[in-house]
């Protein structure tokens, strides 16, 4: 487990971290989710101990991480800007990544690079962004790490190739000890693998929070209640996060089970009535906006 | 695990990816070892070939000259390929994106500090080692290699190496203070000059305002060079390293083992004071001009400071001595030097003056410092001890010339660093007054240089010495009235010992003299004709001067020729020594001078010189060289050390110096009787 306890970090006058606690749990998918500037590469770049934090510290399975190779080594960093060496080949790139990481899968990795269709042997200064963001998300994963720092890792790939990348995240944790940690400032991008999220605004952490957890938690129902009266009262009934009417048509976002906000809206004789899927977005929406922020203002 | 990461892998891989500095160094100093030796081989073999046919001597010559030690441009390339490397390997700490890469490695910055450090280092050894290799391979294709020669190619390569790691080590410190390249090329030009700018900087507002300052102060200039920057350290040091052919054979001047030693030292400590940086350094930090920034206000301080002062000094020599305009000069130098610092700092040219009081405090320190000087707060000039108390003192005045002090040392003493050094004396009273003469001239009190010099008084500079009660020796020079320091010093010699140390012929040994240079004056030449007359009609001196000069248009043209080449006397053709005669003017029997290179002849002189010194007053001895009436010996340096240099010491010689007129009789007399005896 990734532990972060109370980490601050400034850049002279600059306050890119603000007493930021969080654990990411071994196992998961944890998702980092914020604006340009929100501290997201800041708070990866700490994790995997190229930062030093002026307050606060970080541990990696208990040891610390700073200067301390023993953590780092279950630590695998992918920067937003992937840097290989001068006239690098994915195979040079796949020694020197064997040098520094011993468990390194070279056989994985050559096989992964013939199912990426990326030419072994051709320089990575003639690669695109896509492509030299393949080749680092694959040396990052082949290098067998238990801990995956990826910042903006599906930023520059395409569709296909960020589907193939979190299917790649989802076999790599089905078969080995394998915890992702892929900060991104776009939520669509990631909820559909993340299950947990932390979200980071102006240096501080908002919440950090199981995302099925969440899910369970907050339903979105869509009714149509003929009675005003009817109506009024569950409003005081629900603990509602977001609600919208348009003509007789009534959306919210409740707390509660599902069975719980169900019963609520069928005891008050709707003509109409279903539970309708809620986004990653939505949630947020409804969490920050019940944290007092505008989450429209913050991501997306 | 992190045991599993092999440094020698790592070290290797780096060396690996510098594989392009490799090759370019393979490739200068290809050229610069090998090849060029192979050059000069292939030339001067044909040459000897054809002129001389095969000479392997003279051929081996040309070979040991190529190689090994005293090579200053293979030095600068050495050194520059030190700064380079380092730029080269540790380029990253400039980058956030491969600091990013480098940082989150499962390494401890320190490994990483030490395998970036020896594989880049791989990059000149291996290169510079091979061609050192290859230009023995010369030496035996052509068959002239040998032990001792061998020994200086290996013994050249490992400090060339030490030069190398040197220079590695100070670029290192920079880049470690730095986090952009540009500061970073900045920052070596800013340690390779600092001292030598604050050292010019003293020396010049010594020499413009504190006129009681004691010798040169450029004297020390190349010491001061040698220990102000790890580049020009390691550089002066090979430039100790001599060799030359004596006999035959190369004689080497091997670098010391403490200058060895030394480097060794200087490389550690930079080497750890990087690494210590490196380790405090923050990552963040990179792209920044400056990699700590606590530092940037006291750079910029530490810069602003000698530049606004030099402006001023400028300006001082520019307008007069005008503390106005060198204070504008200050003020606005030091606002440009410091916009200029802001502006590298961040980059933005609207920033440039952010961080007023640091400016500001700047330009008052410079202000500070020029006004010190200018108007002597600190009372240099006119600082003068109580005569209580003053142990003892010296006085040396520049007027005449024994030479340079330094060789006029008996081989078994050591030299001291000042000439004065040699002069205390505890008869105190006689100097005192010649200081008081020269304080009262600086602090103005009743001494107008003008007025005075038009009553027909001459000024001199005169260096004292106080040692005092305390222990402590202080320097001083005065301008004093010439007239009172010859008096001071004639009052001085009046004690022997004392004289005995003040002139420097006195306590060099003889067989130090090269040769004697007299130039005479008038009375002299004509003793000396009389004296070359009587030898050549072989009669006593009362006959020759009896009869004057009336058998030297006796002589036959060829003897007079031959006298004339031994004694480098101008002696007058058979038909003009008539004239001579009628017009009475003995002196055309002469040209000006007699040079002695004898080495009994100078023994003897200079034992005659030294009996009439005890005698002769201050101001017949003071004379300057080539001056008529003057004595010039020329002494080799003490101790053999470099026996290729010779200085010469002038005195004054009248024919009242009874001893050596004696001695220049006879050795007239001798001359002209041998030059006779072997024409007869």
């Amino acid at each position: 487990m990734i532990r972060i306890d109370n980490v601050s970090m400034r850049f002279d006058d600059i306050l890119a971290l603000d007493h930021v606690s969080a654990q990411m749990q071994t196992g998961s998918i944890f998702g980092l989710v914020g604006t340009n500037g929100a501290g997201k590469s800041t708070l990866l770049r700490v994790v995997s101990g190229v930062l030093k934090p002026q307050e606060g510290s970080v541990t990696v399975d208990d040891k610390p991480v700073w200067e301390n190779p023993a953590a780092k080594e279950r630590v695998c960093f992918i920067p937003d800007t992937a840097w290989f060496y001068p006239n690098a080949t994915p195979l040079g790139m796949m020694e020197y990544y064997r040098l520094l990481y011993p468990r390194f899968d070279a056989k994985r990795y050559q096989e992964m690079l013939v199912k990426f269709d990326l030419d072994p042997k051709r320089k990575l200064s003639t690669f695109s962004k896509g492509m030299k963001k393949q080749v680092s998300v694959l040396l990052g994963v082949c290098a067998n790490t238990e801990y995956l720092l990826c910042d903006e890792t599906f930023d520059g790939l395409d569709p296909v190739m960020r589907q193939a990348v979190k299917s790649l995240f989802a076999s790599e944790i089905l078969n080995r000890d394998f915890t992702p940690v892929i900060a991104s400032h776009s939520l669509r991008e990631i909820e559909d693998i993340c299950d947990h999220v932390g979200l980071l605004h102006k240096g501080g952490i908002l919440f950090a929070k199981d995302l099925d957890e969440m899910k369970l938690r907050i339903h979105k129902v869509q009714c149509v209640i003929p009675d005003p009266a009817l109506e009024k009262e569950l409003h005081g009934e629900l603990e509602i996060l977001q609600y919208d009417k348009r003509g007789s048509l009534l959306t919210l976002i409740a707390r509660g089970t599902r069975d719980q906000v169900l019963r609520k809206v069928q005891e008050k004789q709707p003509l109409f009535c279903e539970i309708l899927p809620l986004t990653l977005e939505e949630i947020f929406i409804s969490e920050t906006e019940v944290a007092g922020y505008d989450i429209k203002n913050l991501v997306f | 695990m992190t045991s599993k990461i092999s440094f020698f892998k790592l070290a290797r891989d780096e060396w690996k990816k510098l594989t392009w500095v490799t090759a370019l160094f393979g490739i200068i100093f290809g050229l610069l070892l090998p090849f060029r030796v192979l050059i000069v081989m292939a030339g001067e073999s044909r040459y000897l070939d054809s002129i001389h046919g095969a000479n392997l001597a003279r051929l081996s010559t040309y070979y040991w000259e190529q190689l090994g030690f005293g090579h200053w441009e293979v030095s600068i390339f050495v050194i520059a390929a030190g700064a380079f490397c380092a730029l080269c390997a540790f380029g990253y700490l400039h980058s956030p994106v491969k600091l990013d890469f480098y940082h989150s490695l499962p390494i401890k910055r320190q490994t990483l500090f030490a395998a970036k450090l020896v594989g880049s280092a791989f990059t000149f050894i291996a290169p510079y080692v091979i061609c050192q290799v290859l230009v023995l391979l010369v030496g035996v294709v052509y068959k002239v290699t040998w032990a001792a020669g061998t020994a200086e190619v290996i013994a050249s390569t490992g400090f060339g190496i030490l030069q190398f790691l040197t220079s590695y080590a100070g670029t290192l410190l920079a880049v470690m203070l730095t986090g952009k390249m540009l500061t970073t090329v900045l920052a070596v030009g800013v340690l390779g000059c600092y001292i030598p700018m604050w050292w010019l900087l003293s020396a010049i507002l010594k020499e413009m305002f504190l006129p009681a300052w004691a010798g040169s102060a450029y004297s020390d200039w190349g010491a001061v060079l040698r220990f102000s920057s790890p580049w020009a350290f390691a550089l002066m040091r090979d430039l100790n390293c001599r060799k030359s052919l004596v006999n035959g054979s190369w004689q080497i001047t091997w670098p010391k083992a403490a200058a060895v030693l030394q480097l060794i030292l200087l490389i550690g400590a930079l080497l750890a004071v990087s690494l210590l940086l490196y380790q405090k350094r923050k990552t963040e930090r990179a792209g920044c001009a400056i990699a700590f920034s606590w530092m940037e206000g006291l750079i910029k301080i530490a810069l602003v400071i000698p530049t606004s002062l030099f402006a001023g000094l400028v300006a001082c020599e520019i307008f007069e001595d005008s503390m106005i305009w060198a204070v504008v000069f200050i003020l606005l130098f030091g606002l440009l030097g410091g916009m200029i610092m802001e502006f590298i700092y961040r980059w933005d040219i609207r920033q440039v003056f952010a961080n007023k009081a640091q400016l500001v405090f700047a330009l008052a320190v410079s202000c500070v410092i020029l006004v010190a000087f200018r108007y002597d707060i600190s009372g240099y000039n006119t600082w003068i001890p109580g005569k209580e108390e003053v142990a003892a003192m010296a006085i040396s005045s520049r007027y005449g010339s024994f030479g340079d002090y330094r060789v006029w040392v008996p081989k078994d003493q050591e030299s001291h660093e000042r000439e004065i050094d040699y002069l205390e004396t505890e008869n105190i009273d006689p100097i005192y007054r010649a200081a008081q003469a020269g304080v009262e001239y600086f602090s103005g009190k009743d001494l107008n240089r003008e007025q005075l010099e038009e009553k027909g008084i001459s000024f001199t500079r005169a260096e004292i010495k106080y040692r005092l009660k305390n222990g402590k020796e202080v320097y001083r020079e005065y301008t004093v009235p010439l007239e009172l320091v010859t008096e001071s010093i004639s009052e001085l010699l009046e004690d022997p010992g004392y004289r005995e140390r003040f002139y420097p012929i006195m306590r060099c040994d003889t067989d130090q003299i090269d040769y004697a240079n007299i130039y005479l004056d008038d009375e002299m030449k004509k003793e000396l004709a009389q004296a070359g007359l009587q030898a050549e009609n072989g009669e006593s001196e009362e006959e020759s001067r009896s009869e004057e000069n009336l058998e030297t248009s006796e002589k036959p043209e060829e003897e007079y020729s031959e006298a004339k080449y031994a004694a480098d006397i101008e002696l007058p053709p058979p038909s003009d020594v008539e004239t001579a005669e009628e017009d009475d003017t003995v002196s055309q029997w002469y040209g000006d001078s007699i040079m002695i290179d004898g080495k009994e002849d100078l023994r003897q002189l200079a034992e005659a010189y030294r009996k009439d010194l005890l005698l002769a007053s201050y101001k017949d001895v003071m004379r300057f060289s080539g001056q008529e009436g003057s004595l010039d010996f020329w002494v080799k340096d003490q101790k053999g050390k470099a026996n290729y240099i010779a200085d010469y010491g002038s005195y004054g010689l009248t024919a009242d110096f009874a001893e050596t007129m004696k001695f220049l009789k006879d050795w007239i007399a001798r001359e002209t009787a041998r030059i006779s005896n072997s024409d007869g």
